[in-house]
């Protein structure tokens, strides 16, 4: 069954000086206890999906065009109050990003924890805090009972995002937005909050969407992929499939510039330019494709299947001879 | 919480602090310790001097200048934790919906904003004591009146800087409604330069109070208001100097503790 189905969606900014394309007929979706990555450098529209599923667009942002389907309810159709009691933290959590200012820095970590459960479940006080502390427990924390009465400023970063993991997870929620919740973090702290999530996801057989910049990560954690650039998807596949056999240019560009497939000290390959400039119509990703030509600004290119759950976006890919090989 | 003797640590918050009670204290006991009724006229002992029988002298109809001081500071203490208690309240509220909700509700909330501040303050306040007619109780209401704003310009600037902050998309994320983010989740984080500026605009408030009775549309005699004490002291003040002066020096005594404190919870809170 499907958790999750977007379907065409757009989401813009009005700024200043006009509106800024954030997300672009972006089609995506996520199966029952699956993980799916979204990755893509900064600013190419990753959060702005995971807020437009929750409705939690900064007041400059509106949807514009689209269906969000989650459990097959139309989100879009919900009412704020519907989306308050109903989606938001209760069937839909999110982590963010920065664990140091994702937590109220004046209320205890226990409190806030407290308060979620109170929102969305018929729980008293001791109810909730015996819960707590057995969540607190199962992410990892050490000495949960003393955590509980914790600030945010006395615990460190991997602390905060294993409480805001317990948050998410609080509420038995169908689905868990990820925003790169692994970013601020150090490698070694990264790799256990990596693991103990993996063990709680399939543990609580909840669906995830991971959204990331770091291509291992999403390797590791997820089933299925989507590489996303300035607000389009670009290539969408299991996991095994892309990384075996990357299709577009940009994701081979991102597969090549991982340090780990080059000799130390070599020269690591980059993607020349940046996601600024964009054509107004045809590829977006032809200002910085080295196989592009004239014709791939055009017409619009659409996702084309290449092989059983592989699509990519690219008009080069049948002429192409020589796929780029991974490894 | 912070503990009180962390902020008694500051010099500042220390003094004004000690200040401030002792005028609470005197304010609150005036009954039991004023010498005399301060409504009492004996004519018979009509502008004494200072003495032992009367310390601060007595006025023109023969009132003991020192009980009507003391009761003087009760009436301080009113006019300060009543209109600027109003003014703390109604602009925390109108400055948290509008810097939250940014929008229609923000221009029209800062635009009334703006036309009170636009008023001179002391031609707006005689204004609405034309209005409603001299006294003590429209004081507090006048008071409130023009100082609610700067409290509401203080927290929608706070709540703007704030409402982004990523704990408070984690609370919308998490599905709390908008009342609960506002006061559960910003407004303690706001609060704090408001209890600033509420300790200093007590300064102002009184200095306000008393210039409005000193022009005579404030506290009506007999009422031993500072400020009118200091107006039917003012002819008088070539032969009895006494009945100006201590009333004065109350004023005085009042703002230097309020300025201290506010500047000391400046330096703690806001810094």
């Amino acid at each position: 069954m499907d958790v999750l189905v977007i379907k065409d969606l757009s989401t813009h900014f009005v700024e200043n000086k006009g509106k800024v394309v954030a997300v672009d007929n972006v089609d995506l979706m996520v199966k029952e206890t699956q993980t799916v990555g979204i990755v893509g450098e900064s600013g190419s529209g990753k959060s702005t999906v995971a807020n437009s599923i929750l409705g939690i667009l900064p007041e400059t942002g509106e949807i514009t065009s689209g269906m969000i389907r989650f459990k097959g309810e139309e989100l879009r159709g919900f009412s704020e109050r519907q989306m308050q009691q109903r989606i938001r933290g209760k069937q839909i959590s999110m982590i963010f990003q920065d664990p140091m200012v994702s937590l109220n820095p004046l209320f205890t970590v226990g409190t806030q924890i407290v308060d979620v459960m109170k929102l969305h479940q018929n729980l008293g006080v001791r109810k909730a805090k015996t819960k707590a502390i057995a969540l607190f427990k199962k992410v990892g924390i050490s000495d949960p009972d003393k955590r509980f009465y914790n600030y945010p400023h006395e615990l460190s970063g991997g602390m905060i995002q294993r409480v805001v993991i317990a948050m998410a997870m609080s509420c038995q929620p169908s689905l868990i937005i990820a925003d790169e919740p692994t970013t601020a973090l150090d490698v070694t702290i990264e790799n256990q909050i990596l693991n103990e999530f993996e063990k709680l996801v399939t543990e609580m057989r909840v669906s995830v969407l991971w959204i990331a910049h770091d291509l291992g990560v999403i390797r590791r954690i997820s089933d299925y992929v989507y590489v996303m650039y300035a607000g389009t998807i670009l290539e969408r596949g299991k996991v095994e499939a892309v990384f075996r056999n990357p299709l577009h240019p940009y994701t081979q560009g991102l597969l090549r510039s991982n340090p780990i497939y080059h000799e130390p000290k070599s020269q690591i390959p980059t993607i020349t330019g940046e996601l600024s400039k964009m054509p107004p119509h045809g590829c977006c990703f032809y200002p910085r494709c080295k196989i592009g030509d004239e014709k791939c600004l055009d017409n619009n290119i659409k996702l084309i299947k290449v092989e059983e759950d592989h699509c990519v976006c690219c008009r080069k890919i049948e002429v192409r001879e020589n796929c780029y090989e991974y490894e | 919480m912070v503990k009180l003797r962390e902020f008694t640590r500051n010099p500042n918050i220390k003094i004004g602090l000690i200040m401030i009670g002792i005028l609470v204290l005197i304010g609150i006991s005036s009954p039991l310790i004023s010498p005399y009724d301060p409504f009492q006229q004996d004519l018979m002992e009509s502008l004494q001097p200072p003495s032992f029988k009367h310390p601060f002298g007595t006025d023109l109809y023969g009132r003991d200048v020192m009980s009507r001081v003391i009761w003087g500071a009760w009436i301080a203490i009113k006019i300060c934790v009543i209109g600027v208690g109003i003014a703390f309240i109604v602009g925390n509220l109108a400055g948290a919906f509008a810097g939250y909700y940014g929008g229609w509700t923000d221009t029209i909330i800062m635009r009334i904003v703006d036309s009170i501040l636009a008023f001179p303050f002391l031609v707006l306040v005689i204004a609405i004591m034309a209005i409603f007619g001299p006294g003590l109780r429209n004081l507090y209401f006048a008071i409130a009146v023009v100082s609610w704003c700067q409290f509401a310009r203080i927290v929608r600037s706070k709540y703007i800087s704030e409402k982004e902050a990523d704990y408070v998309m984690a609370a919308k994320a998490v599905g709390f409604p908008d009342k609960r983010i506002i006061f559960g989740h910003l407004l303690p984080n706001a609060i704090a330069p408001t209890v600033v500026y509420a300790s200093l605009d007590c300064a102002l408030v009184i200095l306000l109070a008393a210039s409005l009775s000193f022009i005579g549309v404030g506290a009506q005699p007999p009422v031993p208001e500072w400020g009118a004490q200091i107006a039917e002291g003012r002819q008088l003040f070539q032969v009895a100097w006494w009945v100006a002066t201590f009333p004065a020096l109350g004023i005085m005594y009042t703002v230097i503790g309020c300025s201290m404190l506010g500047d000391g919870l400046r330096d703690r809170l806001a810094g």
